[in-house]
């Protein structure tokens, strides 16, 4: 069976500066994967390249063994919050059901499978009694899951989950977790966007990532001092990198003190 | 009844209004429709650059004997693109691309006007003329109106997904570049067709009051449309209507009009309106009043003996007039009656309603110090200010959180569900006399200072006093957590005034 998510290779650039350079991994199918690294390493870059926004440099996905284009259907994308202006008048069944918007077809009207389809994704995510609020009203916690419905609605296989905890309190945090597990189990495969470090146990992969993928396993493997260092390490470390981009993760601090950076123990 | 109806009839009478009628129906409903797009998109000012930058369109077409809506619809386009264009590629932001090309475009066409026509001319391209709009106008103008509703209708759901959220549109395989030219298209088109109507300088208001006035009034994409074209339309007959009885110009009499209703919305929007909310504010504040009213009732009548007004009005605080005015209310709403002289007695209801409140007063007490963690001396005024919102089926709900306790944390027995409020053996602690000892069972609750000072000295329902001296107007406590005499040594000493004590309530050992 072809992974759920596989990156070959990519490299991609804004304004003539490389953005992500040689991103390789694979996610199988049925896991709650986090791509963690500080601000502006890239994940969101990331992000928009495996969801075919922006072009590579170099390099290829492919989501379950074909083309983004090719698989549209299967791959859902839940922005953060602040993509949409939340004032916008409309309830919460009413941006579920937008998830349908491409499986509909023109011209026509949401089936009552439409509407099964959102009433179940709402109920997935504990929102269907808050199905006709308007979504002016929700907190950052609700919004998040109002995505997640979204996505589920599509019937996506594959979830993109771009910085869902920013802004939300840690009990909605656990909810959002839970949610995640719950999908897992029924074999879908969910791709969390991350900056911070907490909670990154929940993952049953961790893709450390700050311009290239420093460590790519599960948490417990890839949380190494010298992993940390070399992705949380501040800007020379990047530095570092550009010029020998082939070097081995922990090779280029091997001659480092131990127990620099803000991290090291 | 015909003499009424006659004064809507009579101006159909001339062709000219009546295609007049239907040119502002027309222009209502698509500005309305395509603006609303505008709304939600943030892009008013979109509307205003591109009904400026057809001008030049326009003076060019004049010239060469052209038909004016192609010229028109040109340069509105270019300019809609260029405005794209500038803020994709420099460093330029939308707004200020926007008012540097619509402003340029609107200078160009004036210089060519200024070569080629009369200023009649210049009036009424800019402050429109529906009274002069021919067969052909008005031909296109519907043609334009059609095209409009019929677009956003057959592509209603694809439409709200790229209006509300362009880059999930975009991932889930929406053409949203098409979506995004379709609407400029639509838009150039409505404000080129609506040039007859009110004018480059009014389109404007076409595009934006009526979507607002909308916006005030609902809480659904597709239902704020449909309204918002339904005002855009009544705005235009009722615009043209006054125009015609009052000898007004016709496009500022219909932007007048849809003015008129953003102005009535925004004050008197069910829920959202200005006049609403200064309602409710008041009705809250007076089921506050009313509420902490029987509440004191309820403190001062003990089981029921009635209460005489000026010692309501000494427990209250309230003025002679207002305190009137609020028992007044509560007996007609059958809470209280007025015994003789100027006695109140709570009647049952009454005391049902007091006891909730206190129920609900006390039960958020609980939850607000032992789930949200709240320190036990600042819980009182929160729980206070949500006791009055807090419906019976809530007060439930919350009590079955926390497992039906039976005292607030300040040992005050919460009222059931059913309002009976268990009786009380305790005594004021000033009561007691030297070497006398009492078990707190409660403290009371208002004042956070003197809580604090409790809590730090021990004295809390559950804890021992000793009374071990009084003087002055003072009491000598020793505070220990059980009534053994040989641990005296784990106990401490403090000192209560009198007045203080009072608000202590033990039951004697």
């Amino acid at each position: 069976m072809p992974a759920a998510l596989e990156v070959d290779n990519l490299s991609v650039a804004y304004h003539h500066r490389l953005v992500l350079r040689g991103v390789s991994f694979r996610c199988p199918s049925g896991v709650v994967m986090g791509v963690v690294g500080p601000n502006g390493a890239g994940k969101s870059t990331l992000f928009k390249a495996i969801l075919g926004l922006v072009p590579p440099a170099a390099g290829s996905v492919r989501l379950f063994g074909e083309t983004v284009a090719r698989q549209r259907r299967r791959v859902a994308y839940v922005p953060q919050r602040e993509q949409v202006d939340w004032d916008f008048p409309a309830t919460v069944k009413d941006v579920v059901m937008m998830g349908r918007v491409p499986l509909c077809g023109w011209l026509r009207r949401p089936s009552p499978v439409d509407h099964e389809r959102v009433d179940a994704a709402l109920s997935e995510v504990g929102m269907a009694e808050l199905a006709d609020r308007p979504i002016g009203q929700l907190s950052g916690g609700q919004q998040q899951r109002v995505f997640i419905a979204r996505a589920l609605a599509q019937g996506a296989d594959l979830l993109l989950l771009d910085e869902p905890f920013v802004g939300v309190d840690a009990a909605t945090e656990a909810v959002i977790y839970r949610i995640m597990g719950r999908l897992r189990d029924q074999g879908k495969t969910i791709v969390v966007v991350n900056h911070d470090l907490s909670a990154v146990d929940r993952y049953d992969l961790v893709a450390l990532v700050n311009g290239r993928l420093v460590a790519l396993g599960p948490p417990s493997e890839v949380f190494t001092p010298d992993n940390l260092r070399a992705t949380y390490g501040g800007r020379l470390a990047i530095l570092d990198r550009v010029e020998s981009p082939w070097h081995p993760a922990s090779g280029a601090h091997a001659a480092g003190r131990p127990g620099e950076g803000p991290l090291a123990p | 009844m015909a003499v009424d109806l006659d004064v809507f009839v009579e101006p159909l009478r001339y062709p000219f209004m009546a295609r007049a009628l239907l040119a502002g129906l027309s222009v209502g409903i698509a500005g309305a429709v395509i603006g609303s797009f505008l709304f939600v998109r943030r892009w008013s000012l979109l509307g205003d650059a591109i009904s400026h930058a057809v001008l030049p369109g326009v003076a060019i077409a004049y010239l060469f004997s052209w038909p004016y809506f192609w010229g028109a619809l040109a340069t509105a386009l270019l300019t809609a693109v260029g405005i794209g264009f500038v803020e994709r590629n420099t460093r330029i932001k939308s707004d200020a691309a926007m008012g540097i090309l619509f402003i340029g475009a609107f200078a160009a066409g004036l210089a060519v006007l200024s070569r080629v026509r009369s200023s009649v001319d210049v009036f009424h391209i800019l402050f429109g003329n529906v009274l002069g709009v021919s067969q052909g106008d008005l031909l296109l103008t519907a043609a334009v109106g059609a095209g409009v509703v019929l677009l956003v209708g057959a592509l209603f759901k694809e439409l709200q997904l790229w209006a509300f959220d362009p880059v999930t549109a975009q991932v889930s395989g929406l053409p949203v570049g098409f979506l995004h030219y379709l609407v400029l298209v639509l838009l150039s088109a409505t404000i080129v067709s609506a040039l007859r109507a009110v004018g480059i300088v009014l389109a404007l208001a076409m595009l934006v009051t009526p979507p607002a006035t909308a916006y005030l009034l609902t809480r659904r994409f597709s239902e704020m449309i449909v309204l918002a074209a339904a005002i855009g339309a009544l705005s235009s007959v009722v615009g043209l209507y006054l125009s015609f009885y009052l000898d007004l110009a016709s496009g500022p009499a219909m932007v007048l009009v849809a003015t008129a209703a953003f102005v009535l919305a925004l004050l008197l929007a069910p829920e959202q309106g200005l006049v609403a909310r200064g309602v409710q504010r008041l009705r809250t504040a007076r089921q506050v009043a009313e509420d902490d009213l029987l509440k004191a009732l309820h403190e001062l009548s003990g089981r029921g003996a009635p209460v005489r007004l000026a010692a309501l009005q000494a427990d209250t605080g309230l003025g002679r007039s207002t305190l009137r005015r609020l028992v007044r209310r509560l007996r007609r709403a059958g809470l209280v009656e007025f015994g003789p002289g100027d006695e109140v007695r709570l009647l049952e209801p009454g005391v049902r309603r007091a006891r909730d409140l206190i129920r609900s007063h006390r039960l958020w007490e609980r939850y607000l110090t032992d789930v949200a963690g709240m320190p036990w001396e600042s819980v009182h005024q929160e729980a206070h200010r949500l006791e009055h919102l807090t419906p019976p089926g809530l007060a439930a709900e919350l009590a079955t959180e926390l497992g039906d306790p039976a005292r607030d944390p300040h040992g005050a027995p919460i009222p059931t569900a059913t309002g009976e409020l268990p009786a009380t053996d305790d005594v004021a602690l000033d009561g007691l006399g030297a070497g006398q000892r009492g078990l707190v069972m409660r403290v009371e609750d208002e004042d956070p200072v003197l809580l604090r000072r409790l809590k730090e000295a021990g004295i809390v329902p559950g804890a021992v006093v000793l009374v071990q001296r009084r003087e002055g107007r003072a009491l000598y406590l020793q505070v220990g957590d059980d009534a053994d005499d040989g641990r005296q040594d784990a106990a401490s000493t403090c000192r209560l005034r009198d007045d203080e004590a009072a608000r202590v309530r033990v039951r004697p050992a």
